[in-house]
């Protein structure tokens, strides 16, 4: 072939580059980084998932280290319905695994010879700033939630009641809450029977109380503030969800406005207490959730709502496999 | 333009090489492909099918009820036993009646509707007092006096393996109708 350049090198001339010719390569850099980007995204919230699961396996770690010590299990929360000031409240059951995560100094902080842990906790300055305390194990990096939130230090992990049912907030009322129950098999405030290892109350599940096996028994999973009134409480709190969220609500069910409807359906409002009490992550597609036997497992939102039941409950003694 | 063609457009030739040209352009043309192909790619979740309806009890439509559709896997719903006989997904869908009795179901987080498929169907209303909130609004407990409950619609209807209500989601599907009795 006759070429008209300067000179020829492997075939090309070196006549320099055209108007045309630098538009097609920008365009070809930028499909490139265009296609580049959202794998960078996806590593970068692959690596935050990984730090979310491993945070889980800690709390699995602590509930056994718990166990090995006292025979027993944490309490979900030391927690009964405050109908005086002398009904004791002594925080959550992330308060009393603090020794298990490497946190003694500040379990060390609470003042546990106050009869009602909540009250010192709002209203000393010792309490105060216990209560805005980031412990970074309770934190899923995934969920951009503020770490401290209402001057309170947020968690994004709940102990699981399993499938035990729910009551309505007559505030912020949602349709919804009898219609899950139809998927309960333990009943609402029984400090006996409830179908999950917790509980919010001071009562403890031992080992041969996992009837189905710790490695098929949900204990706990990741919850979100944004869509939940209890969790929003933080981690101190003795009534934030811990033992009270359950798996009757679908992995991820939308309750996440914080606006309250008066007289109207509050089944996507945070304040309901049915539809909010459910696990719920900003993963997409699902949830982390720990086992008893310290396994962490990723279930999809779509999971057959029966499989999910049986993996909450502790002894239904139902056959089941956790989706892959 | 002419002048640009004529000069240089791909090598710097005086008359571009045809062939060439051509071959730029199907280059070019299978980026474009790929990219638009790559657009494609959905989440994968699965479809949901609309699904609205009217409920009346006693010829008249009733509002705030709670339209609860559960998967008929073919056994008993909450009594135990239960495992999938199909391999096809199955999610609960839920609703709630307004003014005139009209509803819309959804599945969250999947989206509005229900997937396709049998269901037996709850519609429940009653009205409860005796659950308390602490000052913090937080869930409470029980009144001392207990739970009392007022059945709007019959307790039967709130049962999904008594209330004798099913319906098939499908696509396309009519509006539903479901008219319960007090008796």
């Amino acid at each position: 072939m006759k070429r008209r350049g300067r000179g020829i090198v492997f075939g090309q001339s070196l006549g320099g580059f055209t108007l045309v010719e630098l538009l097609v390569v920008i365009a070809i850099i930028g499909i490139l980084i265009a296609l580049l980007l959202p794998a960078v995204q996806a590593a970068r919230e692959a690596a935050r998932r990984a730090q979310c699961v491993n945070n889980l396996k800690q709390i699995g770690l602590a509930l056994h280290n718990y166990e090995n010590n006292l025979k027993v299990y944490p309490p979900g929360a030391f927690w009964l319905y405050p109908s005086s000031s002398a009904v004791p409240l002594k925080g959550s059951i992330l308060v009393h695994i603090l020794p298990y995560v490497e946190q003694q100094s500040l379990y060390n902080q609470f003042n546990f010879k106050e009869t009602q842990l909540d009250s010192w906790l709002a209203n000393t300055d010792l309490g105060r700033q216990v209560r805005a305390t980031v412990v970074p194990v309770y934190l899923c990096p995934s969920d951009n939630f503020p770490p401290v939130s209402n001057e309170r230090a947020i968690h994004h992990y709940a102990a699981s009641s399993g499938p035990t049912k729910h009551i309505d907030n007559p505030n912020c009322s949602c349709s919804e809450w009898s219609a899950w129950n139809n998927y309960g098999l333990a009943p609402y405030a029984s400090m006996t029977d409830f179908a999950g290892p917790f509980i919010r109350y001071p009562v403890s599940s031992r080992v041969q109380d996992i009837a189905d096996g710790l490695s098929n028994t949900i204990f706990f999973g990741e919850v979100r503030p944004q869509c939940s009134i209890h969790v929003s409480q933080g981690w101190t709190a003795s009534n934030n969800g811990q033992g009270l969220t359950s798996t009757l609500i679908p992995i991820n069910y939308n309750s996440c406005q914080r606006d309250v409807i008066s007289g109207g359906n509050n089944c996507d409002r945070y304040c309901n207490w049915s539809t909010e009490l459910g696990f719920r992550s900003r993963h997409p597609g699902g949830a982390n959730f720990l086992f008893g036997d310290g396994s962490v497992h990723f279930l999809p939102e779509t999971i057959d709502h029966w499989t999910y039941q049986y993996l909450g409950c502790k002894n239904d003694s139902k056959p089941v496999q956790i989706p892959q | 333009m002419r002048f640009i063609h004529q000069r240089s457009l791909w090598h710097g030739t005086r008359r571009p090489d045809k062939a060439q040209q051509r071959e730029g352009w199907v280059v070019f043309g299978v980026i474009l492909v790929a990219v638009a192909g790559l657009e494609g790619c959905g989440s994968g979740r699965p479809k949901t099918v609309p699904v609205t309806g009217i409920v009346t009890l006693d010829g008249k439509p009733i509002e705030g009820a709670n339209v609860a559709f559960y998967p008929d896997t073919g056994e008993a719903t909450g009594t135990g036993g239960q495992q999938k006989k199909t391999d096809a997904l199955t999610r609960p869908a839920t609703g709630t009646t307004d003014k005139e009795g009209k509803f819309t179901l959804k599945t969250s987080p999947l989206g509005d509707g229900a997937l396709p498929g049998k269901y037996k169907v709850a519609i429940i209303k009653k009205e409860v007092t005796g659950f308390l909130a602490d000052k913090d609004g937080l869930s409470g407990g029980i009144a001392p006096e207990g739970i009392k409950e007022k059945w709007i619609i019959p307790p039967k209807y709130a049962d999904p393996n008594n209330s004798g209500l099913t319906a098939e989601v499908k696509p396309g599907m009519r509006p539903l109708e479901f008219k319960l009795t007090s008796q």
